[in-house]
């Protein structure tokens, strides 16, 4: 398997420690644009799409795997081996971040350090534990999603009707496909993302954690984010005095000074090899 | 111009506008809104201004949005046409179509966004029902690709247009091969006079109903039951049909050996019958009893019994009623209360054991009927004289009971059936007494448990058969301490 093409690896930087940023639900790598190059003087920036996001190969699409954040988490996994990549610094935003958790779980030794934006554990609200949403919402937000898909290639009946040989060619040339994910794997992305529960797994991370908080976001709230710092073990959290789920893109001087300042203070710099 | 006021017409673009105006900062807060989008949302245009653009959107709105229509937005600059509801106090969601532009300061930072709103009302209902046609007919087309009856669609001339997995195993031809070729190609019958007869019928909104030989790709015959629909165009003709094919041998075999059973199972429970009316008319006339005829009576209702539990048996396997009262038993003794009473002077009947006692969890009557017709089988397919052994070991996680005679044995191609319901060796008519219910209800008795049942044969030289039990699960735990 060529995991460089199937997660469309793309690689910066002078190398040495490496640092993989791992893209949320409904978007891919292209996120990444106004805070990786921050880092590519010093590190070794490593960006990818997960499988059905950007340009990954849809054809490894799997809907077993992928029927659960572990899939993802195995995919992160291989691309750290393939890459032969040590003392990572995982940067993951939304539901990347819960991804990055069970990467770091299953494989502590390749982790040095995981930067969390907008992390959520767990969206829909359960005995004491309120994660903002209920799952009608969830089930709203997948018919959107979908009269989304629909609306846009309302002209483009083929893919309407559902014809999968000619699927992938079509979403390309989407005028807003936003970000070329494929319709039936976002679908699916999105219920995996928005119905998962990782509240349990977050005690077993071991990497110094740093959480990235916008201070009003609608879909990982604040007191999300603080579920999540206090039961990482001795993780830190700021919260950037921004609103949106995306710091990365709405405030990004302020979320590279934060990673910068919270990798100065835990992880040793290890220059290139 | 005359008689306009640009400035007015410009409020009035701007305030009526067919469509929802507004523009705001990139931390989300409107600053500019118009009159039509307020009324919309039945919010005065004071409240709506300075609260964040997301907030205008249902909470799976906001989902969509934050993910994905405010990353779009900010990455390529503008977004076309996005499904989104607007949430409105007091009153359903108003679907609506947004489109949105992001104009960047002189830094290249985004300054503000500007975005119009289109009621899309009648847009998402059509958008649903189409969403949900193609759900059904998705999920039709699975029910169709799952059936085993063979599904198609013909043309009125009786061209194949569509073909299901479910017609390729019935007919071994694949999709490729039999689209747009007539269907008289697999069943030959329906060709000339007879296929314009089930035109004709079909025309007249009839559904017509034939029996018929198919042929299969490689050659073979295949019974099947075809049922053909009739799907009348605009004008009320014929436009196409509907097929569906059933292979119909599996049903004739299964209903020709259920008659057969009928037939032997009434011979068989009245023999009995007769031989308990002869005895006790003889006692009737005679006006005493004799000790023989007694024991014949009792007898004759005993195997009477047997015959009519067999029946009810089957039934509750057949219903999957079977009950098992489990406990734990040794299989040893078992199998020796089993062999006692089938033990007769002149038969050497031998039962080998390893080990003294073998554990295991089994229904202890269900068991003991096990043991009971395979012994009886072997006493009654040999020789009176002929040797009988019976061996009881343990092998891996199962227990083992095998049962070996030297008698008439089993052709080989009678195996394959030999557990089936109703099935009886033909030729053994002779030495049988009984409904052929026998083995099958040892292997269902068996498989209930987790068990395995097995024969081996040879005509002439005798049949082993082999039961294996599943030994109790050892607590490994507890003996770690």
């Amino acid at each position: 398997m060529d995991v460089i093409r199937r997660n469309n690896i793309m690689l910066s930087g002078p190398g040495g420690q490496p640092m993989l940023f791992a893209h949320g639900y409904g978007c891919d790598q292209s996120m990444w644009r106004f805070v990786a190059p921050a880092f590519a003087d010093r590190y070794k920036v490593v960006l990818f799409d997960h499988v059905g996001a950007g340009r990954s190969d849809l054809s490894a699409y799997d809907r077993v795997r992928y029927a659960s954040l572990g899939g993802y988490a195995a995919d992160v996994i291989e691309i750290c081996e393939a890459l032969d990549l040590r003392h990572v610094v995982m940067v993951a935003h939304s539901v990347s971040a819960m991804i990055a958790v069970l990467a770091s779980i299953r494989a502590p030794d390749r982790f040095a350090a995981l930067v969390l934006l907008g992390p959520s554990p767990r969206y829909i609200g359960a005995e004491g534990y309120d994660g903002g949403f209920k799952r009608a919402d969830i089930e709203q937000l997948l018919e959107l999603q979908e009269s989304n898909y629909l609306g846009w290639a309302n002209t483009l009946a083929p893919l309407i009707i559902g014809d999968p040989e000619q699927r992938p060619e079509l979403v390309e040339e989407l005028r807003n496909s936003f970000c070329r994910t494929d319709p039936e794997v976002a679908r699916q992305f999105a219920a995996v993302t928005f119905l998962s529960d990782n509240r349990d797994d977050l005690i077993h991370v071991r990497a110094p954690t740093l959480i990235i908080q916008s201070e009003f976001d609608s879909i990982a709230s604040t007191a999300v984010g603080r579920y999540v710092h206090e039961h990482i073990p001795g993780s830190e959290m700021v919260v950037l005095p921004v609103s949106g789920h995306c710091p990365h893109l709405s405030a990004p001087q302020e979320t590279i000074a934060a990673i910068d300042a919270f990798l100065a203070r835990h992880v040793r710099q290890i220059g290139p090899r | 111009m005359i008689g306009v006021n640009i400035d007015l017409a410009v409020d009035g673009l701007f305030e009526d506008a067919p469509c929802g105006l507004v523009a705001h900062r990139p931390n989300g807060s409107i600053v500019v809104v118009n009159r039509t989008l307020s009324t919309w949302l039945g919010r005065p245009k004071t409240d709506l201004l300075g609260s964040a653009f997301a907030d205008l959107l249902t909470l799976p709105g906001r989902l969509f949005y934050e993910n994905q229509y405010a990353p779009l937005l900010r990455m390529q600059g503008s977004v076309q046409d996005a499904a989104f509801e607007l949430a409105r106090p007091g009153q359903a969601p108003l679907p609506v179509l947004i489109t949105s532009v992001q104009q960047l300061d002189g830094a290249g930072h985004p300054r503000l966004v500007v975005s119009t709103l289109f009621d899309a009302t009648d847009r998402r209902r059509y958008e649903r029902e189409l969403l949900n046609a193609r759900r059904r007919a998705e999920q039709l087309a699975a029910v169709v690709t799952a059936s085993g009856d063979a599904i198609m669609l013909l043309g009125r001339d009786g061209d194949v247009r569509t073909w299901n997995a479910g017609a390729g195993r019935m007919f071994g031809r694949s999709e490729a091969e039999m689209l747009q070729h007539p269907v008289s190609t697999i069943l030959p019958e329906l060709r000339g006079p007879k296929w314009d007869a089930v035109v004709d019928r079909l025309r007249s909104g009839e559904r017509v109903q034939v029996d018929t030989r198919g042929l299969r790709g490689s050659g073979e015959g295949v019974d099947v039951s075809v049922a053909l629909a009739p799907h009348m165009g605009l004008l009320n003709e014929l436009d196409a049909i509907s097929l569906i094919g059933r292979d119909v041998a599996a049903r004739r075999k299964l209903e020709r050996l259920q008659q057969e059973f009928l037939a032997m199972a009434g011979h068989e429970l009245r023999n009995p019958v007769a031989a308990i009316r002869g005895h006790a008319q003889l006692a009737q006339r005679r006006q005493s009893y004799s000790e023989s005829s007694v024991r014949t009576i009792v007898q004759q209702t005993e195997l009477l019994n047997r015959l009519i539990e067999d029946l009810l048996l089957a039934s509750q396997i057949e219903a999957d009623r079977l009950d098992l009262r489990m406990e734990v038993l040794d299989l040893v003794a078992e199998v020796q209360a089993a062999v006692a009473p089938l033990r007769t002077d002149g038969r050497e009947f031998t039962v080998e054991v390893a080990g003294t006692s073998i554990e295991v969890t089994a229904d202890r009557h269900r068991l003991a009927q096990v043991l009971g017709n395979l012994l009886t089988n072997a006493v009654k397919y040999s020789g009176p004289a002929a040797p009988i052994r019976v061996e009881v070991a343990s092998a891996g996680a199962m227990a083992r009971v095998a049962i070996s005679d030297q008698g008439i044995g089993i052709p080989a191609e009678s195996i394959p059936q030999l557990f089936d319901r109703f099935y009886r060796v033909r030729g053994a008519a002779a030495q049988s007494r009984g409904l052929g219910l026998g083995l099958y209800i040892t292997r269902r008795i068996v498989d209930a448990h987790g068990g395995t049942v097995t024969v081996r044969s040879e005509v002439g030289r005798g049949s082993t058969f082999t039961i294996t039990l599943p030994l109790p699960v050892r607590d490994t735990t507890s003996n770690l301490h």
